[in-house]
C-alpha cells in the first residue's frame, strides 16, 4: 500500500492541479495554459498560510482561471462555485406564481401541476427531485383528464439540474402519441468520454437517444420555459428537448453548464468536482454553453407589478392560438 | 455487513471453537472416503477481516475497516491430487482518517471464488511433509460506493485469473491425533481484468447504459504489470470425530490493479472453519 500522501499546502495545490490536468475536459476554452497556472500559483501555497487561506486561494484560482459552473471545491466549511447568474435578469418570480397561478395545484413527486384553460402546466424545481415513470403517467393522465388538450408548459426556470435519471423519465413521455403513428427514436445529444490524461485524449463522440416507445405521451405540443437559472442537467434537458419536433423553448437564454461531472477526494478530505466528458448537440454546440430559446420572452416589469407572468402568458398564448 | 449479522458471525465462531476444544477428548476416526477414493470435506467458515484499499480513481486517501467474513469450501484429496473450491465474501462500510467536516465512507463488497488444483510432488520427507504444486482459477470482484463523490461515486475491479498454486503441509501430532500445519500460496499469472473508465464516469447521461455493460465495458487481458495479486494462507487443521476437521486460518490477500487508474487492496483475515467429511 503506498504511503499516505502529504497534506501540506503545496501538496494539496498539486493534487488539485494534477486532478484537473488529467481529468478536466474544457482546456480548449481556457485562455491561459495550465502549466502557466501552476507556475503562477505554486508560490501562493506556502506552508505559512492557514487552511482557510488555502481554500480561498484554490477557489480563487479555479473561478478565475476556469470560469466553469461545473467546477467546485468542497472543503466542508465552504463550497466554491463559479456563477454568472447575478449578471442577468431573474425572469422568474416564484412569489408571483405562488400567489396568482399555483393556487389549487396538484403535486405528484417532484412535479407541481395544474391546467389553465386547455393548457397543462408543470413546474419542476430541481432534477434532484425524483420523478418515477409511474408518477409521470399519473401526472399526464390527470392533465389529460382535466382538459389539457392543446399542450403542456414545462416550467424549469431556476432549475439548477440534478440527477439525469429524472431527465430520462421526461424524455420517455415526450414526442407524439404512438396511437397516431408518430413514435420514433429521437436523438438527444452526443458524449465524448476521456480515455487518458492528455488534454485532448477523448473517445469518439457517441450519440444518446430516446428509443421509440409506446409510453403515454404529454398531450399536444410542449413549451419549455427557461431562464439564466437553468444550468447543469436542466441545460442538457433544454437542448435535448429541442430535438423533439413538438417542443419549443421560451423565455431567456439558459445558464449553461450541461456536463458529465466527476468528483475526486484530496488527501485532506476536500472534494473537487469537475466536468469529465464533453457533450454536444446535433450541430456540434457544446452543452456547457448557454442555450438560447426559440422564442425570447423577458418578464416585463409592468406585467410583474400587475401579477402577470409574461413568459407563462406568452407560452399559453402560443399553445392556444397557434 | 450489519452490526447484528457481525455479532451472529462472531457467536458462530465461538460455537465452532467450542466444538474444537470439546473434540480433543474424542478418539480419532479417519472418516469416510468417496466412491472414487477421495477424502472429501465440505467447509463453512466465519471470521474476522481487516481490509484497506486505496482507489486512485476516487481518492488519495486509504480506507480501512475491520469486519466479518464468511466462506464456503469443498476440498477433495487423495494421495496424488488435491482440489479446493472456495467462495468468500465480505461487505464493509469503511472510513478514512481526516477532516471531520467532510466525513467520507466507502461501502465495499468483496467476493472471491477460487478453484485450486494441485498434484503431489516428492521433494521432502513424505512421512512429514505433503508438498503439492498446481494451478488456481480465481474470480475476484470488489464493488465500492463512496456517496460523497456524487455521480462518480461507484468504482469496482474484477479479475478472472489463471495462476499457480503451491501448498506445503506438515503433519503434526496433536493430542494423539494427526493434525497438520499448512501453508499455501496463490499468484495469478494471466487475468482478464476490469476497472472503471477514465474519470470514473458511470454513464448517467447515456440512456442505453446498463450497470452490467459498464462493469465489463473496459475489460482487458493483463499479467503482472497490470495486475499483481498474492494470496498467502496459513492453516492449523485439527481432526475431530468421524473424519471431520476444524481449521484455523490466517489469510493475507494483497493486490494491485492498474486500469485507467490504480487500486491497491490488502486484506488480513482470521477464520475458523468446520470441515464436514462426506
Amino acid at each position: 500500500m503506498p504511503k499516505k500522501p502529504s497534506d501540506h499546502n503545496g501538496a494539496i495545490f498539486n493534487e488539485v492541479w494534477t486532478a484537473l490536468d488529467k481529468g478536466y475536459v474544457h482546456f480548449n476554452k481556457v485562455p491561459i495554459s495550465w502549466d502557466s497556472v501552476k507556475k503562477i500559483y505554486t508560490p501562493v501555497f506556502a506552508d505559512s498560510i492557514n487552511t482557510q487561506q488555502v481554500y480561498d486561494s484554490l477557489a480563487s484560482m479555479l473561478n478565475t482561471m476556469l470560469q466553469d459552473v461545473n467546477v467546485s471545491l468542497n472543503s466542508g466549511f465552504a463550497t466554491s462555485y463559479y456563477s454568472e447568474r447575478w449578471k442577468y435578469p431573474a425572469n422568474f418570480n416564484k412569489g408571483l406564481l405562488e400567489q396568482k397561478y399555483w393556487p389549487g395545484y396538484e403535486q405528484t413527486g417532484g412535479l407541481l401541476y395544474k391546467v389553465f384553460d386547455s393548457v397543462g402546466y408543470i413546474y419542476y424545481r430541481s432534477f434532484n427531485d425524483v420523478v418515477s415513470d409511474e408518477q409521470m403517467q399519473v401526472v399526464i393522465r390527470r392533465l389529460k383528464g382535466n382538459g389539457a388538450k392543446r399542450g403542456v408548459i414545462i416550467d424549469i426556470r431556476d432549475n439548477a439540474g440534478g440527477d439525469p435519471a429524472n431527465m430520462k423519465v421526461f424524455f420517455d413521455h415526450m414526442g407524439l402519441d404512438s396511437n397516431i403513428g408518430y413514435d420514433y427514436t429521437t436523438f438527444l445529444y452526443e458524449i465524448a468520454y476521456k480515455k487518458g490524461p492528455g488534454h485532448e485524449d477523448f473517445e469518439n463522440y457517441k450519440g444518446a437517444y430516446t428509443e421509440k416507445n409506446s409510453n403515454l405521451k404529454f398531450p399536444g405540443r410542449i413549451v419549455v420555459l427557461t431562464n439564466r437559472g437553468v444550468t447543469g442537467t436542466a441545460n442538457v434537458f433544454t437542448s435535448a428537448a429541442k430535438s423533439f419536433n413538438n417542443v419549443k423553448v421560451m423565455g431567456d437564454t439558459t445558464g449553461g453548464g450541461g456536463a458529465v461531472t466527476s468528483s475526486f477526494e484530496l488527501s485532506n478530505g476536500w472534494i473537487l468536482t469537475y466536468p469529465s466528458a464533453r457533450m454536444r448537440d446535433g450541430v456540434g454546440t457544446g452543452l456547457e454553453n448557454p442555450i438560447p430559446p426559440d422564442f425570447y420572452v423577458p418578464m416585463k416589469k409592468a406585467d410583474e407589478d400587475a401579477g402577470v407572468d409574461s413568459i407563462f402568458e406568452a407560452a399559453k398564448l402560443l399553445l392556444v392560438k397557434y | 455487513m450489519t452490526l447484528h449479522s457481525s455479532k451472529y458471525l462472531l457467536l458462530l465462531s465461538f460455537f465452532f471453537a467450542a466444538i474444537a476444544s470439546n473434540a480433543q477428548n474424542i478418539d480419532e476416526d479417519e472418516g469416510i472416503l468417496s466412491p472414487g477414493g477421495y477424502n472429501r470435506l465440505l467447509g463453512i467458515g466465519v471470521g474476522a477481516t481487516y481490509r484497506s484499499f486505496l482507489d486512485q480513481g476516487l481518492s488519495n486517501l486509504t480506507y480501512r475497516k475491520p469486519g466479518a467474513t464468511v466462506y464456503l469450501e469443498n476440498l477433495k484429496t487423495d494421495d496424488m491430487k488435491f482440489t479446493e473450491l472456495s467462495i468468500q465474501a465480505s461487505y464493509l462500510t469503511m472510513q478514512r482518517k481526516t477532516n471531520d467536516l467532510t466525513p467520507g465512507e466507502a461501502k465495499s463488497f468483496k467476493g472471491v471464488i477460487d478453484y485450486r488444483h494441485t498434484y503431489k510432488i516428492n521433494v521432502l520427507n513424505e512421512n512429514v511433509y505433503d508438498v503439492r504444486l498446481g494451478a488456481v482459477l480465481s474470480g475476484l470482484v470488489d464493488i465500492r460506493n463512496m456517496p460523497q463523490l456524487n455521480y462518480s461515486a461507484q468504482s469496482y475491479e474484477h479479475a478472472f485469473s489463471l495462476g499457480f498454486h503451491s501448498k506445503i503441509a506438515r503433519s503434526k501430532n496433536m493430542n494423539s491425533r494427526n493434525g497438520s500445519i499448512i501453508w499455501d500460496l496463490s499468484i495469478p499469472v494471466v487475468s482478464e481484468i476490469g476497472r472503471p473508465p477514465f474519470n470514473n464516469t458511470n454513464g448517467e447521461y447515456d440512456p442505453s447504459y446498463t450497470p452490467l455493460k459498464g462493469f465489463f465495458g473496459k475489460d482487458e487481458i493483463a499479467t503482472f504489470g497490470k495486475f499483481f495479486r498474492i494470496t498467502s494462507r496459513l492453516h492449523w487443521q485439527y481432526p475431530l470425530k468421524n473424519g471431520n476437521k476444524i481449521r484455523f486460518s490466517y489469510t493475507w490477500d494483497y493486490y494491485k490493479m492498474k486500469g485507467a487508474t490504480t487500486v491497491y487492496s490488502a486484506e488480513h483475515t482470521l477464520t475458523v472453519a468446520f470441515l464436514l467429511n462426506y
